[in-house]
């Protein structure tokens, strides 16, 4: 499906990445299982974005669902997490266009110290609507023509984005910010080999 | 286990069993989706959960719940008893394993002995589809109930609404869209509706074979019933086609040279023109400017997302209609009305037929360093 999921903006600091803004768009999950999709999306989002170096970007594949990330020279972060059907040189275009407007609104004394509920840009939820057809960023890709998608790099999972004697599964049962509903979800899907369940 | 054991698991059972059945036939409740909550381990409230009309049942109480509804309504179905308690086992066994054809036909003995009404039997099977959009049985069944209903007053649109939020959820979703042709059959007036409606879900899902399948049948379909759009007789696409890379002095830019150009053997001098069936000639200019519409479409996704075999594999079959349409109505009598085939008592002379060019351009325009389309075209084309 090309389909975009959740868009957020983080701030990266030394020690981790805080998160100043973000938008979900969950309805293609089914009800009960939107929370935990959501508590996943920022704990991925968070993670990917700290084991991201400046001015770099990435794609990570993890399942049906790509996480395209760019980290600017400031130390600004924007996450998308789109389907992997989403063309990846449309999000990366797309993280360029939400941080510049971002910078513009936002003045940068205000990232350090800045939570979700203290910093206003409430563009986010129309951004995330108006880009679900990829068509809509044209004019922006025309615009940005210095895109170089070869410097763009590419995983196929998030474990190769973790440091070296990291693992997921560490870091999803050590997380504090995933609920042990979440946990019981992570560890059940990864059992699950949907031919013969319930669910 | 001791006896003690099992008859608090049984009441237990009962219990959930119960739940479960108020909450789906509470009118008030109105449950629009029914999940199951993978919740690994026994807690100490019930597993029933209802949030904002989205029914949920937790998953550590599955196998106890399922094997009650199960032993109780097998054991029913032995003795050939039918009492109206048993609806409430077979919607829980149904909503947690919708795959089983018996449950299924207890509920069609129980609606033909009019003990469960209809409407809430397309409620129910309803219910069942948001928890598993591929359930081939659900969608059996709501074709069997439909069979009790006079044509008029199905709104059919409904059903195929139904279907696209199905195919929406599940991709390659065989069964909604083989129920969407099955819902088209009865209603082909909705047929044109689907040209707008495939796209967009294409445009949606790139690489769902199922969709490119069903947008293809709905083409070719609509061209079997001749149908063409009164209030939309723009040919743009298909001038632009074939005008592609054409010197302007070559260019097509109105229907008569456009009728000579795509019909050379019909058009000719020697046939007037009343003798052509303007219906099937428009509906062909219909058909043919929707596949060159197509072939652009395949071209702006591809620029947009790479390539997809879906794509290929779609390019390649519009093609082969396109071109055996174009063959079909260049051919014997296809175009001529039955007045004219009646008069002439000799069929219109085909010799040495003068390939139509567009058969050319359209495989052409299919990319032969792709050794698969060189091999549909030695095999088809």
């Amino acid at each position: 499906m090309v389909k975009l999921y959740a868009i957020s903006i983080f701030f990266k600091a030394s020690e981790e990445a805080k998160v100043l803004k973000s938008h979900y768009d969950l309805q293609s999950f089914s009800f009960f299982q939107r929370g935990s999709v959501q508590e996943f999306i920022q704990f991925a989002s968070k993670t990917i974005t700290e084991r991201t170096s400046p001015c770099t970007r990435q794609s990570v594949k993890q399942d049906v669902y790509m996480c395209h990330v760019y980290v600017r020279s400031d130390n600004l972060a924007a996450v998308l997490i789109a389907d992997h059907e989403y063309p990846g040189r449309v999000a990366h275009t797309l993280l360029t266009k939400i941080m510049d407007d971002f910078s513009a609104k936002v003045s940068s004394d205000q990232w350090s110290n800045g939570t979700e509920q203290s910093i206003s840009f409430t563009q986010l939820p129309a951004y995330l609507t108006k880009y679900q057809d990829p068509r809509e960023a044209d004019p922006l890709t025309k615009m940005q023509n210095d895109l170089d998608e070869t410097k763009i790099i590419l995983r196929n999972t998030i474990e190769q984005v973790l440091i070296r004697g990291e693992k997921l599964d560490d870091l999803v049962s050590q997380s504090e910010e995933l609920s042990a509903q979440s946990k019981a979800f992570y560890k059940t899907a990864k059992k699950t080999n949907s031919c013969c369940n319930f669910s | 286990m001791n006896t003690a054991d099992i008859s608090e698991n049984e009441v237990f059972c009962e219990k959930v069993i119960s739940e479960l059945n108020k909450v789906i036939s509470d009118p008030h409740a109105s449950v629009q989706s029914f999940e199951i909550i993978s919740v690994p381990f026994k807690q100490n409230k019930s597993p029933v959960r209802l949030v904002d009309h989205h029914l949920g049942i937790e998953s550590w109480c599955l196998k106890y719940v399922y094997q009650h509804a199960h032993k109780y309504i097998i054991n029913q179905r032995k003795l050939n008893r039918y009492p109206l308690t048993i609806v409430k086992y077979l919607n829980c066994a149904i909503l947690i394993n919708p795959d089983v054809a018996t449950f299924w036909n207890v509920r069609r003995q129980l609606v033909e002995k009019v003990q469960l009404s209809l409407t809430q039997e397309f409620q129910f099977s309803h219910l069942v589809l948001s928890k598993k959009p591929k359930s081939s049985e659900a969608f059996f069944y709501r074709r069997w109930l439909y069979s009790f209903q006079s044509g008029e007053a199905i709104d059919w649109a409904v059903e195929i609404s139904l279907c696209e939020r199905c195919a929406e959820r599940k991709n390659s979703n065989y069964h909604a869209w083989n129920h969407r042709q099955w819902v088209l059959q009865k209603a082909p007036n909705l047929l044109s509706y689907e040209i707008i409606k495939t796209e967009k879900f294409i445009r949606k899902n790139i690489a769902d074979y199922s969709a490119y399948h069903h947008r293809h049948f709905v083409l070719t379909k609509l061209f079997d019933l001749q149908y063409f759009d009164i209030h939309d007789t723009n040919l743009n696409e298909l001038y632009q086609f074939i005008n592609c890379g054409q010197p302007d002095d070559k260019k097509i830019n109105n229907v008569d040279d456009l009728a000579l150009y795509l019909l050379p053997n019909v058009s000719v001098p020697s046939s007037p023109r009343q003798s052509i069936n303007t219906v099937k000639l428009n509906s062909f200019y219909y058909f043919l400017n929707l596949i060159v519409h197509d072939l652009r479409m395949i071209n702006t996704l591809t620029e947009l997302h790479g390539k997809y075999e879906a794509f290929s594999c779609y390019r390649r079959i519009i093609t082969k209609s396109a071109v055996d349409i174009c063959r079909l109505t260049n051919s014997s009598n296809y175009m001529m009305t039955e007045q004219f085939i009646k008069n002439t008592s000799t069929k219109v002379a085909h010799d040495g037929i003068a390939q139509s060019v567009i058969v050319d351009i359209l495989i052409k325009q299919l990319d032969m360093s792709d050794e698969h389309n060189v091999k549909f075209a030695e095999l088809f084309l």
